[in-house]
């Protein structure tokens, strides 16, 4: 390897910087913004109780108790949430469904994010001929019809909730990716992305430096739609017995069962439900303030 | 810091025979058609002309920032190397290092995502693989150089925390980091308030004796020129049609598009009420070119031969040319 000017430990350092220098900024300008930090507080709080709370209780997932079947919350018994209608706890139920909803919705999302932005970006800022060939890839992958590509999955590699994974993080990196190429051909059009052209700037960093930084808005917003949007889709493939499989349990499965029982278990329905739309919450307030932050023209 | 001018007769920058053809759907078009010219150290050269004749698109050819659908030819030389067509890797390394661009709109020009520091340092870690420290401290010593008051302070400011005069002056202390030979300024002052205006021109001589860099000034406001140009030329329909000293063109123009140019200019103390004068006609369709002289359609002095054969420019006296076949103007 030949050393060129900047060293590869430099530039990198640098790049370190230029992150540190941005992210550090929006954080000083998300603390000022009291809902987003109450919501940080409150997904701080469920991420914890669905890490840590099945422990705190005596049930497991799967333990089926005969003497508490369709039972109403209760203290005395140790079903703090009630049980359903096999007697299976429901507080254990929800906060561990919440570890699957939640690592579907977060690791799904990353996916979606880092493919979809570099791809969407490459796309974009090349564009021509190369730009067209990589969405109309884009668009074959987007015809596919998801159902098919689902059970396609399942049939091949046989029944795996990682695979509700890769397939959920394969569909939705297509969405991100012409979002991202869409502001991109915008981004390049402004005058400071020809500015870096003209200073002698190569491609790779103008799209790392000036492209991404950019799109962060957008992307951000994006993102704390995409969260509910997988953790529910995860749920509609529950529904349809493609997702996580009993006695293992998510958010979606939950509600499902609940929905069901609504008139005669409403706490089935009720906490389950309640977790969901509580998180749901705290991203969107998040994905609000994290915009404001991360433009420095909002102070 | 050298603070004395050395115009030294070599050329520094060369341009030969430059042409710009842009490919469209089903034609081609010309937009630059030969266009030579010689910049020597340290020198201030005004390139004149209307919308659409082609001087802010032989700046684009020369750093290779055409279109995509844009072809050039010929040659440019930069400090004694061939940069026309060479491989993208190359010309990064003259870009904002050897040769460097102010752009017209200073509001557009700068990431408004990036601290300015990040902005400034960016181009001398890269050309001069400084440490961050020196590209820092590099980059403050440019800020104090364009006169930004507080410029301590001021670095670590977002560009929409500047006006649009100081984000000028921030763009103009970018181009000059790596103290490149040329610097081509695109209409550095049309965005800009008359009185900024005025600044940012004095700055760009005070830098160019200081830092001994050789100036391409694009422009269509013949003021402009007077202010900072020993030199100019005068561009119409993709080509020269005139150059010389500033003195020669501005007082002994020998081409009757550059003398309707002066013409238009408005002058204060012209009665109130007058008309602004205007050179009548449009510039003309690169697409139909007329056969002859392309100003010819336009012109006052417009003979028969105009219109059939196109003038080559044509030494008037000393390096003072023109490509015109009517006599009766200049001296």
């Amino acid at each position: 390897m030949s050393a060129a000017p900047p060293g590869r430990m430099e530039v990198e350092q640098e790049l370190e910087d230029v992150r540190q220098g941005l992210w550090l900024d929006a954080w000083r300008r998300l603390r000022a913004n009291r809902a987003t930090v109450v919501s940080l507080g409150v997904l701080g709080v469920v991420i914890l109780l669905v890490l840590f709370g099945p422990w705190l209780s005596r049930y497991s997932v799967a333990f089926t108790d005969w003497d508490h079947i369709s039972m109403a919350p209760s203290l005395a018994s140790g079903h703090w949430f009630g049980t359903d209608y096999v007697g299976r706890d429901l507080f254990v139920r929800t906060l561990a469904g919440g570890r699957i909803s939640l690592a579907i919705g977060i690791a799904a999302t990353g996916v979606s994010l880092l493919v979809g932005i570099s791809y969407g970006a490459m796309a974009g800022f090349m564009g021509g001929r190369i730009d067209n060939i990589m969405m109309r890839v884009v668009d074959i992958l987007y015809a596919l019809p998801f159902m098919f590509f689902v059970i396609l999955l399942m049939v091949v590699f046989g029944r795996n909730i990682i695979l509700v994974f890769v397939a959920i993080g394969a569909v939705n990196w297509l969405d991100m990716a012409r979002i991202v190429r869409g502001q991109t051909l915008s981004l390049k059009q402004r005058e400071f992305i020809e500015a870096a052209r003209a200073s002698g700037v190569s491609s790779i960093t103008i799209v790392r430096r000036h492209i991404i930084p950019n799109l962060l808005g957008v992307v951000v917003i994006y993102v704390t739609l995409t969260i509910p949007q997988v953790i529910l889709v995860e749920s509609f493939l529950g529904f349809l017995g493609l997702g996580v499989q009993e006695p293992n349990a998510s958010w979606g499965a939950l509600i499902n069962d609940g929905a069901q029982e609504m008139e005669t278990a409403p706490w089935m329905l009720i906490f389950p439900a309640l977790f969901l739309g509580l998180t749901l919450f705290c991203f969107n307030f998040i994905g609000d303030g994290l915009r404001d932050a991360l433009d420095p023209k909002d102070l | 810091m050298p603070s004395i001018l050395k115009t030294s007769d070599s050329p520094i920058l060369k341009v030969r025979d430059l042409r710009v053809r842009f490919n469209l759907a089903h034609h081609s078009l010309e937009a630059i058609r030969g266009v030579s010219f010689d910049v020597r150290r340290g020198e201030a050269l005004g390139i004149v002309g209307e919308s659409g004749s082609g001087k802010s698109q032989t700046m684009m050819a020369m750093l290779g920032l055409l279109a995509a659908n844009g072809v050039a030819s010929g040659e440019v030389w930069l400090e004694d190397r061939q940069i026309l067509g060479i491989r993208e890797r190359d010309l990064n390394t003259i870009r904002g290092n050897r040769m460097a661009v102010v752009f017209q709109d200073p509001m557009s020009s700068l990431n408004p995502y990036l601290r300015i520091e990040k902005q400034m340092t960016e181009t001398l870690r890269l050309h001069k693989g400084m440490s961050v420290a020196s590209a820092r401290k590099r980059a403050l010593e440019m800020l104090e150089a364009v006169k930004i008051p507080g410029a301590r302070q001021r670095i670590r400011c977002y560009p929409h925390e500047f006006s649009g005069g100081m984000r000028q002056r921030v763009m103009i202390a970018m181009a000059l980091l790596c103290e490149p030979a040329v610097l081509v300024a695109d209409e550095p002052t049309t965005a800009l308030d008359v009185t900024v205006q005025a600044q940012i021109i004095y700055l760009l001589d005070d830098l160019r004796r200081d830092f001994n860099t050789a100036i391409i000034l694009i422009t269509h406001d013949m003021g402009v020129v007077a202010g900072l140009c020993e030199r100019v030329l005068v561009m119409y329909g993709g080509r020269v049609i005139e150059k010389g000293q500033a003195e020669d063109l501005f007082y002994r123009s020998h081409h009757p598009y550059t003398a309707a140019l002066l013409n238009a200019m408005p002058k204060v103390d012209e009665a109130c009420g007058e008309r602004l004068k205007v050179i009548p006609g449009s510039p003309p369709d690169l697409q139909h070119l007329p056969s002859g002289c392309p100003f010819a359609p336009r012109c006052e002095y417009v003979m028969a031969r105009c219109l059939e054969e196109e003038p080559g420019l044509e030494t008037v006296t000393g390096d003072h040319a023109r490509a015109c076949f009517y006599d009766g103007l200049g001296g």
